[in-house]
């Protein structure tokens, strides 16, 4: 069994009364496609902010690689190989295409080669006849896919995305797991997911996340035998 | 495209200060180079905001703090220090001074999570107490009556050369060296690496802080640049006005360098130096005739170019180019439409 590159260990994380993290333990391997499903209200995305740094934990700790990460700043975790995407796609809006991508493939702490990762980008996103538009042009569906695109070229140790196929059409969700199979062998990746066929063709494991705490874990068709999850999340059955 | 519009930029750049190299052979009216050396002068002072609210997207509302401190910099090194020790002396003190208060505003501001128009008060509030401070200190500062007499600079090498600018015309052509020199370090800056991250930090903080950079970082140092270059005009000011009183911290002063930044394009740096050119003088003419004439006038462009032209004079030359496209097209048969992406892709097909 690989190292875990991320663990964390009894997080906790209260908004005034809520605790929407609630002693969370989860670990992730090396080179693992792990997908979070759950519940709105979850703790899913808190999740994300808190092992990023943009949120503090209350209390509990977070280990990347090894080193424990408390009050770390989101731009030194991300130094150390962490990157994330957002629910709303974020991207430089006023920059270009390009520029955006070389912000990505050029952040601190990414290996050199910067140039020609960005040309090999824009061709994977179709975008290098476009390169000098503004991002702020683009769809919902393509900013998405610069903004992965953007974290692809830094070459993280680990890509956090958090529901990347949120609001796409079906051509695009099935780009983005084109693209993120295709680009990101050999990187850690956790992916925040509703889209059930979406989980099923990228996660190695899925976690499931229920009122700020792990659930269960396991293979999706674990995942979806599992009792506890049909009764908290999924009804009657998965998909 | 971009590249096109910058190397146009700094084609009427080099023009325009070209041209102000001129005056002095075509005109011999020492009021008018008193009154576009102060153009120019302001025109470094709305460059220094224009690097932090154009390009950073930080909005310090008292730009004329640092200018204030370079100001008295000047006025109390000149006065105690004689020859090109002093000038240095100054001119260290009217960069650093301000620099290391811009530095530690910044620093605090930002690493305590203010955002936007908290750190704007923020500035506000500070330029109050330096206008009071200013006017307390009587034994440094003057009071109320300010310091007069400002000293000419001399730069130079001790023993080698010294060069005394103590003419008008003479210490015009060193605010036209100075605006040259501020102008190319400030394109320098913006158009690198830094420019861009600087750029993006403006677009989005969260993306940019995600990715690695330290945002707390690069707003610190470009505030502090722009801190320094203000202050470095706000020496250059004093002796043309031979005065330095409370009044160069005044909100008043503050507030038209946002209008000169705003007129001329905020994020484009020639917009702002011209802006700040054209209302200096426009303000001298119309003084003339009547005080009020030129506020009225001015506010009235200020609303107009706001709701009009929001990229400010800047913008002008892309605008008609706009417009110049549309009307040909309208002109023109329209081909059949282009596939979108998605469509030449094949998405919607059966």
């Amino acid at each position: 069994m690989s190292e875990a590159l991320l663990e964390v260990t009894g997080l906790t994380r209260r908004f005034g009364g809520v605790a929407a993290l609630d002693d969370l333990n989860f670990r992730v391997r090396d080179g693992e496609t792990r997908c979070i499903i759950g519940p709105n209200g979850a703790g899913k995305t808190t999740f994300l902010n808190v092992v990023c740094g943009l949120v503090r934990p209350t209390s509990g700790r977070v280990t990347f690689a090894g080193h424990t990460m408390s009050r770390v700043s989101p731009s030194r975790m991300a130094h150390s190989g962490m990157v994330r995407s957002f629910q709303t796609p974020t991207v430089f809006g006023g920059l270009s295409i390009e520029l955006n991508l070389q912000l990505g493939a050029r952040r601190p702490g990414a290996p050199e080669g910067w140039a020609d990762r960005v040309e090999h980008m824009l061709a994977e996103l179709g975008m290098d006849d476009r390169r000098t538009q503004p991002a702020r042009d683009l769809s919902h569906g393509e900013k998405k896919r610069l903004e992965i695109g953007m974290m692809i070229t830094g070459v993280p140790r680990l890509l956090l995305l958090d529901e990347p196929t949120a609001g796409m059409s079906i051509r695009e969700t099935d780009e983005v797991v084109d693209m993120l199979r295709r680009l990101c062998g050999g990187m850690t990746v956790v992916i925040i997911e509703h889209d059930m066929s979406f989980v099923r063709q990228i996660a190695d494991r899925v976690s499931v996340f229920h009122r700020g705490s792990l659930l269960v874990e396991g293979s999706l068709e674990e995942i979806q035998a599992d009792k506890r999850v049909q009764d908290v999340y999924l009804g009657s059955g998965v998909d | 495209m971009m590249r096109l519009f910058r190397s146009q930029t700094r084609i009427a750049a080099a023009v325009l200060l070209v041209a102000a190299a001129l005056v002095p052979v075509v005109s011999s009216d020492v009021y008018w180079y008193n009154v576009i050396a102060t153009g120019l002068v302001f025109g470094v002072l709305a460059m220094s905001l224009d690097l932090q609210w154009g390009y950073s997207g930080i909005i310090n509302l008292a730009p004329a703090m640092s200018f204030g401190l370079g100001a008295y910099s000047w006025g109390i090194v000149g006065d105690r220090i004689e020859g090109i020790g002093g000038t240095y002396v100054a001119l260290l003190a009217a960069a650093a001074v301000p620099a290391l208060l811009g530095a530690v505003v910044a620093f605090v501001s930002f690493k305590a999570g203010t955002r936007e128009i908290y750190f704007a008060l923020i500035t506000l509030a500070l330029t109050l107490v330096l206008e009071q401070v200013a006017l307390a200190a009587t034994g440094l500062t003057g009071g109320s009556n300010g310091l007069l007499g400002i000293a000419w600079p001399e730069i130079g090498i001790p023993g080698a050369f010294e060069i005394v600018f103590d003419t008008p015309e003479s210490y015009y052509y060193l605010v036209v060296v100075l605006t040259a020199i501020a102008f190319v370090v400030c394109t320098a800056l913006v158009s690198g690496r830094f420019g861009s991250i600087l750029a993006a930090i403006r677009e989005s903080e969260h993306r940019a802080e995600t990715l690695g950079y330290s945002t707390l970082r690069y707003r610190v140092a470009i505030s502090t640049i722009a801190a320094a270059l203000a202050g470095v005009a706000g020496m250059a000011y004093a002796p043309l006005t031979g005065i330095v009183d409370p009044s160069v911290f005044g909100v008043a002063l503050s507030v038209q360098v946002f209008v000169w930044v705003a007129v001329g394009g905020a994020g484009t740096l020639l917009g702002p130096l011209v802006a700040a050119l054209l209302i200096t003088a426009g303000q001298s003419s119309l003084t003339g005739s009547s005080a009020t004439a030129y506020l009225l006038v001015i506010g009235v462009v200020f609303i107009l170019i706001v709701l009009f032209l929001p990229g400010g004079l800047a913008s002008v030359g892309e605008r008609l180019r706009r417009l110049r496209r549309g009307r040909l097209t309208a002109l023109t048969p329209a081909p059949p439409a282009a596939p979108t992406p998605q469509e030449a892709q094949g998405e919607g097909q059966p």
